[in-house]
């Protein structure tokens, strides 16, 4: 999800990030009621911000594995082939509005909104509950910039074991890649030190 | 600036990192070299209060970064080694424009000023990339222009050329030693970047063992370590 977004002037990409992450709130919602025509919508929102469909289907094919992880424990479990779909169909049309509105939208001025959200008249008293707008988005940021660093360590750790004739599995990667993730937060809250972070 | 240590000791668990440092520096260009866990990271880490001594007093243009870290940040910037850890925002406008949160500066004002620290290392062509997917060297330069945004009296490097390769090195060699105002101290393994400095300190056991002038120190280091 992280910095996808690319310039463009579709609408979409226009739109002001705090109207347009309450659509998309809203959007979710809705498509619960019907996957199916949620996805034809989700595809044609993809269309009008790309002029086309071929980076909704480019998204759909990254959410291969996940789908796979959703629908094979539920049929093993016996649930009702029309229970999964629905289920199935829900979770890709989040996965994938919440993909559109990361491609359109620069973090920036989604971080903007957040704090403008939080300072607002009616969420002020959340601030004097001691919520720092400043800190939810920098929050914010620092988790959209972690999965890139996240994915790098899966390759890294990918390599090592290939390279000593290990095939690496979710199992035997878990250790290393929480050991990687520990030693790069410690690395980045240093960082953020340095740079003038108080959190 | 006058950078001052005055029996500066820090220990860690038990095992110390920094043994009585005493010394006192003001010169523009100031490297430091040693081997392996000899101390140099530690004190380039107390110029800025990331690590604090556990006995003595550091002062750094009269700040003591002890006891004011926050002014101590403001007038120091920190290089790190590993550029991927320094990238706080997605896009490489975003992270320069990250440093000055807080400034008092107007949205334009913030781009602005980003843009010109770009342009300074000539990587503002990458503006709307994203930060993560520069190359090493580019990385690198981009920490430096997200540190001088705010205009930093001091810049503090530690190992800014370990990961790069002998262009991207030489690149960042010449922006720390000959295009930048600001007095820097340059911790490095790499001896052709420290033979740039104005004076070499040398520790070894956590205790400074020579300062000099840079190519007397790096002969005996090398002859010590042959």
């Amino acid at each position: 999800m992280t910095a996808l977004f690319g310039p463009n002037t579709s609408p979409i990409h226009l739109a002001a990030p705090g109207p347009k992450l309450l659509a998309l709130i809203v959007l979710i919602l809705a498509v619960s009621w019907s996957p199916l025509a949620g996805l034809a919508l989700t595809a044609a929102l993809y269309a009008l911000a790309f002029k086309g469909l071929t980076r909704f289907f480019n998204q759909l094919w990254a959410l291969k594995l996940l789908i796979a992880l959703i629908t094979i424990p539920q049929l093993l479990f016996g649930t009702p082939w029309t229970t999964v779909f629905d289920s199935t169909l829900r979770i890709t049309d989040a996965m994938l509005l919440a993909t559109l509105f990361s491609l359109t939208t620069k973090t920036q001025a989604l971080l903007d909104s957040i704090e403008g959200a939080l300072n607002s008249k009616p969420l002020r008293p959340l601030t004097r509950l001691g919520l720092k707008p400043e800190t939810v988005s920098l929050a914010f940021a620092m988790t959209m910039n972690a999965i890139p660093m996240i994915m790098k360590f899966v390759g890294q750790i990918k390599e090592a074991q290939s390279a000593r004739g290990l095939k690496p599995t979710p199992v035997r990667m878990t250790i290393p890649l929480l050991v990687a993730s520990l030693k790069y937060s410690d690395e980045f809250a240093e960082a953020l030190t340095a740079r003038g972070v108080e959190v | 600036m006058l950078i001052e240590f005055d029996a500066v000791s820090v220990a860690f668990e038990g095992k110390t990192a920094l043994d009585n440092v005493s010394i006192k520096l003001d010169q523009q260009r100031i490297g430091v070299i040693g081997l392996n866990g000899s101390g140099k990271s530690t004190f380039a880490r107390l110029l800025n209060g990331l690590v604090q001594p556990t006995s003595g007093t550091v002062k750094v243009g009269g700040i003591n970064p002890t006891s004011d870290a926050r002014a101590a940040r403001r007038q120091t910037g920190f290089i790190f080694s590993n550029p991927d850890v320094q990238i706080i925002m997605p896009t490489v406008i975003e992270d320069v424009a990250f440093s000055l949160r807080g400034a008092g500066l107007s949205k334009d004002e913030v781009q602005a000023k980003a843009l010109a620290s770009l342009k300074r290392f000539k990587i503002d062509h990458l503006a709307d990339q994203t930060a993560h997917s520069l190359s090493s060297g580019q990385k690198q330069l981009l920490a430096i222009c997200a540190i001088l945004v705010t205009e930093p009296k001091l810049i503090v490097a530690d190992e800014p050329t370990a990961l790069l390769d002998l262009v991207n090195s030489r690149r960042i060699a010449q922006a720390l030693l000959s295009d930048l105002p600001q007095q820097i101290v340059v911790v490095t393994h790499d001896l052709e970047l420290a033979a740039g400095c104005d004076i070499l300190l040398r520790f070894a056991d956590a205790k400074i063992v020579q300062v000099g002038e840079p190519a007397t120190v790096i002969q005996s280091y090398l002859a010590e370590n042959a």
